[in-house]
């Protein structure tokens, strides 16, 4: 269920004449099972190519925006929080949480779908949704393996990521940061 | 026995021993016990004496003549064995050390003594028990080890073996074990455990995405 600013109705138009599936703000989409949509990122993250699928983020992205009249950078966190969280629902992609754990930023998704082991391709996903909203570049990397995704700059990914397939916790990794790197 | 028939009992035995040294073989020796067998004349007579006393009183002091006379009626009466001289016989050694007077004296008085002489000194016995019982006091029976007399006279107090411990009747009861959380009070802190130098929260998504960016490692 999507947020008050969030309004799902007629978000899909559906033209049984030519048979196509139309999103609102996103053109045509096709609707496809996990069970095939979870090889094809299994193969992606394989290649180490997620170039697609964060695409695909970023186009879920455009469609939040569009629903909140421009731009979401002066949004007020609620409403664009709650926006992204509708587009992922009605797109079959789970619920989206968000926790502040200081100043960092973690993100999470309820009945997540199991494409790949690590959810790579999520993460990819929600890179792509995040990085449309903020006009900047975000990485979402795996924390847990429940689908919770650390909101970092790309420079430190890499990083957090190792901390994270070390056996650190979200709150030992966000300890490890500091703003501007500073002790 | 009156003292006149002590008296005449004893003159008795003074002729009966004068007969004898009159019919007795002439010997330097029995004359010369007669002073000896004389001394009990001048001693007064005893009152308690027994007439067993009396036998033993004459024995021992007719004893050195009666040894003299039966060692001179051994070598006088004995028929010399053939091919022994008298002279053996008569050197021959004793058959047996007799007792001196005295020592039979005190062997008498050994054997006549009465069992219970010593009837003031108090039986003394040691007995040790084969095993020892424990002593066993029922909880319900009242004991007779109680102390009834005044505290100042009382013996120690006896070692009693204490009833079982309530541990054992509690090992035979069957209890289920269940957790059983310690309570604890929640710390109520009079001021802020921690102060933090908060920035106020981000009110649009543009700060909150800028500030998470800029995380960096430590």
């Amino acid at each position: 269920m999507a947020g008050a600013s969030f309004d799902p109705g007629g978000f899909f138009e559906f033209d049984l004449a030519t048979g196509s599936i139309a999103a609102r703000g996103a053109g045509r989409v096709l609707v496809l099972s996990d069970s095939v949509v979870a090889p094809l990122v299994s193969a992606a993250v394989a290649n180490g190519d997620l170039t697609s699928v964060r695409k695909l983020g970023r186009e879920l992205g455009e469609c939040v925006l569009e629903g909140l009249g421009g731009g979401a950078l002066d949004a007020t966190v609620e409403a664009v929080l709650e926006s992204a969280a509708g587009v992922l629902s009605v797109m079959g992609w789970g619920r989206l949480r968000v926790e502040r754990w200081g100043d960092a930023l973690v993100a999470s998704l309820d009945h997540i779908p199991r494409l790949d082991e690590d959810h790579l391709g999520v993460a990819a996903l929600l890179g792509g949704l995040l990085s449309a909203l903020a006009e900047h570049e975000i990485a979402c990397v795996p924390v847990s393996s429940a689908g919770h995704f650390l909101l970092v700059d790309p420079s430190v990914a890499q990083k957090v990521w190792k901390w994270s397939r070390s056996g650190d916790d979200i709150a030992a990794i966000v300890g490890r940061l500091a703003p501007g790197g500073a002790a | 026995m009156s003292a006149a028939e002590k008296v005449a009992r004893l003159e008795a035995m003074l002729a009966r021993v004068a007969k004898n040294r009159t019919d007795g073989p002439t010997r330097g020796a029995p004359l010369a016990a007669a002073p000896r067998a004389a001394a009990p004349l001048a001693a007064p007579p005893e009152p308690e004496v027994e007439r067993s006393d009396e036998i033993v009183e004459e024995t021992i002091v007719a004893g050195r003549d009666e040894l003299m006379l039966d060692l001179s009626e051994t070598v006088a009466e004995a028929p010399p064995s053939p091919g022994v001289p008298p002279s053996a016989l008569v050197s021959a050694p004793r058959p047996a050390a007799r007792p001196t007077p005295m020592e039979r004296a005190i062997s008498t008085e050994l054997e006549l003594a009465p069992p219970d002489a010593d009837e003031d000194e108090p039986e003394l016995e040691i007995s040790y028990p084969e095993e020892e019982e424990p002593v066993v006091i029922e909880a319900d029976e009242p004991s007779d080890l109680a102390q009834t007399a005044p505290l100042s006279t009382r013996s120690p107090e006896p070692v009693t073996e204490r009833p079982p411990a309530p541990v054992a009747a509690a090992v035979e009861e069957t209890v289920e074990l269940a957790p059983e959380p310690i309570v604890l009070a929640v710390p109520q802190p009079s001021a802020p455990i921690a102060r933090v130098a908060s920035r106020p929260r981000a009110a649009t998504f543009g700060e909150l995405i800028q500030r998470a960016l800029a995380l960096r490692p430590r």
